[in-house]
């Protein structure tokens, strides 16, 4: 049974759809949310914590509908984008306060502890949360999801306002309890940040989710936008006239190389990757050129992200 | 600013069992007796919504000043019961000391009836004001989003808010209200009293509860739609000033109708307490079932507010 259970689900806010027959199957491990605002990513995770309901269709949590079950939330632990918080409150007494919430009883203190532990805010544990900083509301509001030790951990754009070594720290926590068999779903639109955790990602638009899946297959499937690499070789114009005879490539552009006078990178549009990347080793062999870098220019995230919403909208991006 | 004191021993952490696996260590579910019974989930939710109160001056403040009536009658009955025990058998005095005990304390259902009332402006002022803190914030501040991703019910949340209020309420009537009774009873010369006024107790408690659980219900609904302090105090007064002004003037324009009394909360309240504690009363000669309903009409409108703004979490924002 998969951890997280989407099917067909939809949410209508009076005529507009907040989110449109989305199916998804997630199991352990990370999974990123991607999509730009007002494309259903905070919908879909309300409805997956049980904060609203769905107008059709079921988001089920071990298979338990966690809607009509809010016992199924025990095992899934939420943070939300904002952070409204009893100002007054200590961290401490604020996680130890949601734990409570989350059925925990005498043990409540020593798991909030151990929480905040886990994302770094030990330090500050006695601190009110009216004197705490951006990155340290948001270290807090991850303890407070974490504090019950849940299965499924559903985090709503968890590293913003967090420094570039707080986003490492929090990016290796979410590594060390996928590790552990979380199912750690992430929302950020930061997508390198994702991308460098996982390689699975839902792209979601206008409440559709327009492709799911590890980022090279999604990108091997944008047959309209074939992908560009930058290749720097020791003879560029043979091996460009050679690739296009064998029609691996599509187009080729001659890039000037930053500094040099005279030499080009090759920018390569290639249909097919997995043959290109196959065939290249021979042909490079056959016409005894060396190739010193091969870099894909437009296969991260944000890119297949950017083609994939053009191609929703009917255009090209 | 005081920050609470920490002092973390490695023992105050959880160390998990050697059987235990990683994914066990990060199940709650391995650790059942962790938890508390799901029937209780409103209790953190009352408790966190005592402390955000209690730990406010002003309310300190207000509950101090809800006590002082409550501390001069325990101090009257004391001194009149060490007074009426140092006249025994003597005549003189025995006068004055009967006008004392008839002016300032009676024990009899009029006297705690108007304990009660006479605390209820006190509870109208308490109420207006932390009407935000208790209610009012989780949704402003969307701090809902906290308690509604929890294992715990919409009817659980408005439950734990309910009884956090009404404890509140209760420690200025109901509570004060009991230990005078109890003190009245046990400074007479037998314990008779208690045996003869089972209808005062009956009347102490349930007018008691009326007021601790209607006037909760009723800041409830205020709070959940008013949300800001200025809001709800600016509506309370109207409630429990200004339409209590109006009916009255209309009521005595309008000399054939009674039932213009109707709209005045602290009437109902008023007829409510005569009927529990059997005092007749020519306030009200209408049918006995309209001030009911209007009572249910005053909380059916305050739930209805309250529901539909837990609700509203729904709307996209």
């Amino acid at each position: 049974m998969n951890p997280v259970s989407i099917r067909d689900l939809a949410k209508w806010y009076g005529e507009i759809a907040g989110l449109n027959k989305v199916n998804l199957e997630l199991q352990p491990g990370i999974t990123g949310l991607v999509g730009p605002n007002g494309a259903g990513k905070s919908t879909l995770m309300k409805i997956l914590t049980g904060q609203l309901k769905a107008s059709y269709g079921e988001a089920l949590i071990f298979g338990k509908d966690v809607w009509k079950t809010p016992a199924a939330r025990r095992r899934l632990g939420y943070s939300p984008e904002g952070d409204s918080f009893y100002e007054d409150m200590s961290v401490l007494a604020f996680v130890r306060a949601m734990g409570r919430l989350c059925g925990l009883g005498g043990s409540a203190d020593a798991l909030a502890r151990e929480a905040l532990g886990k994302t770094g805010a030990l330090g500050f544990a006695g601190k009110r949360l009216k004197a705490c900083s951006k990155g340290m509301r948001q270290r807090a509001k991850l303890a407070q999801a974490l504090v019950h030790k849940p299965d499924i951990l559903v985090l709503d754009e968890p590293l913003n306002g967090i420094d570039a070594t707080g986003r490492r720290e929090m990016l290796r926590l979410f590594e060390e309890l996928a590790g552990a068999g979380a199912t750690v779903i992430v929302s950020s639109h930061i997508l390198e940040e994702i991308e460098a955790v996982t390689s699975r990602i839902v792209f979601l638009a206008q409440g559709k989710v327009i492709a799911s899946g590890a980022l090279a297959e999604v990108r091997g499937l944008l047959k309209d936008h074939p992908l560009k690499l930058l290749v720097t070789a020791s003879d560029p114009r043979k091996l460009g006239a050679r690739l296009l005879e064998s029609g691996l490539v599509t187009g080729i552009v001659f890039q000037r190389r930053a500094g040099e006078l005279a030499e080009d990178d090759l920018v390569l549009s290639v249909p097919q990757v997995e043959s290109f990347y196959r065939a290249l080793p021979g042909l490079a062999r056959e016409l005894g050129i060396g190739i010193d870098r091969l870099v894909p220019l437009d296969a991260s995230a944000e890119a297949v992200f950017g083609y994939l919403v053009g191609e929703e909208m009917g255009g090209s991006a | 600013m005081t920050e609470e004191s920490l002092e973390i021993n490695e023992s105050d952490l959880l160390s998990p069992s050697p059987e235990a696996t990683v994914v066990d260590r990060w199940t709650l579910s391995s650790a059942p007796r962790e938890s508390r019974a799901a029937a209780m989930a409103w209790w953190p939710v009352a408790r966190i919504g005592l402390k955000l109160v209690v730990k406010r001056r002003i309310f300190k403040v207000f509950i101090g000043l809800g006590l002082i009536n409550f501390l001069f009658f325990s101090a009257m009955i004391y001194f009149l019961a060490g007074l009426a025990a140092q006249l025994k058998g003597q005549r003189f005095g025995q006068g004055p000391l009967e006008f004392a005990r008839n002016f300032i304390f009676t024990g009899t259902g009029e006297s705690f009836r108007d304990f009660i009332t006479s605390q209820n402006t006190v509870v109208m002022l308490l109420l207006a004001i932390s009407g935000a803190v208790l209610v009012g914030n989780d949704f402003r501040f969307r701090s809902l989003t906290f308690y509604l991703s929890k294992p715990l019910e919409r009817w659980q949340y408005f439950l734990g808010k309910l009884v956090a209020t009404s404890l509140l309420v209760s420690m200025l009537t109901l509570l004060p209200c009991l230990a005078l009774f109890i003190e009245y009873g046990l400074f007479g010369d037998t314990f008779d009293y208690f045996f003869e006024s089972r209808r005062i107790l009956f009347g102490i408690l349930a007018y008691g509860l009326l007021v601790s659980i209607g006037m909760s219900i009723l800041l409830l609904g205020v709070a959940a739609l008013l949300q800001r302090t200025i809001s709800i105090v600016m509506v309370w007064g109207l409630i429990f000033i200004f339409l209590p002004i109006v009916t009255e003037v209309v009521h005595e324009a309008a000399r054939s109708s009674e039932y213009w009394k109707l709209l005045d909360f602290w009437f109902l309240l008023q007829w409510c307490s005569n009927a529990f504690f059997g005092i007749e009363s020519e306030l009200y000669s209408g049918q006995p079932w309209c001030p009911i309903a209007a009572l249910a009409a005053w909380f059916g409108a305050a739930l209805w507010a309250f529901w539909s703004k837990t609700r509203a979490v729904e709307v996209v924002s």
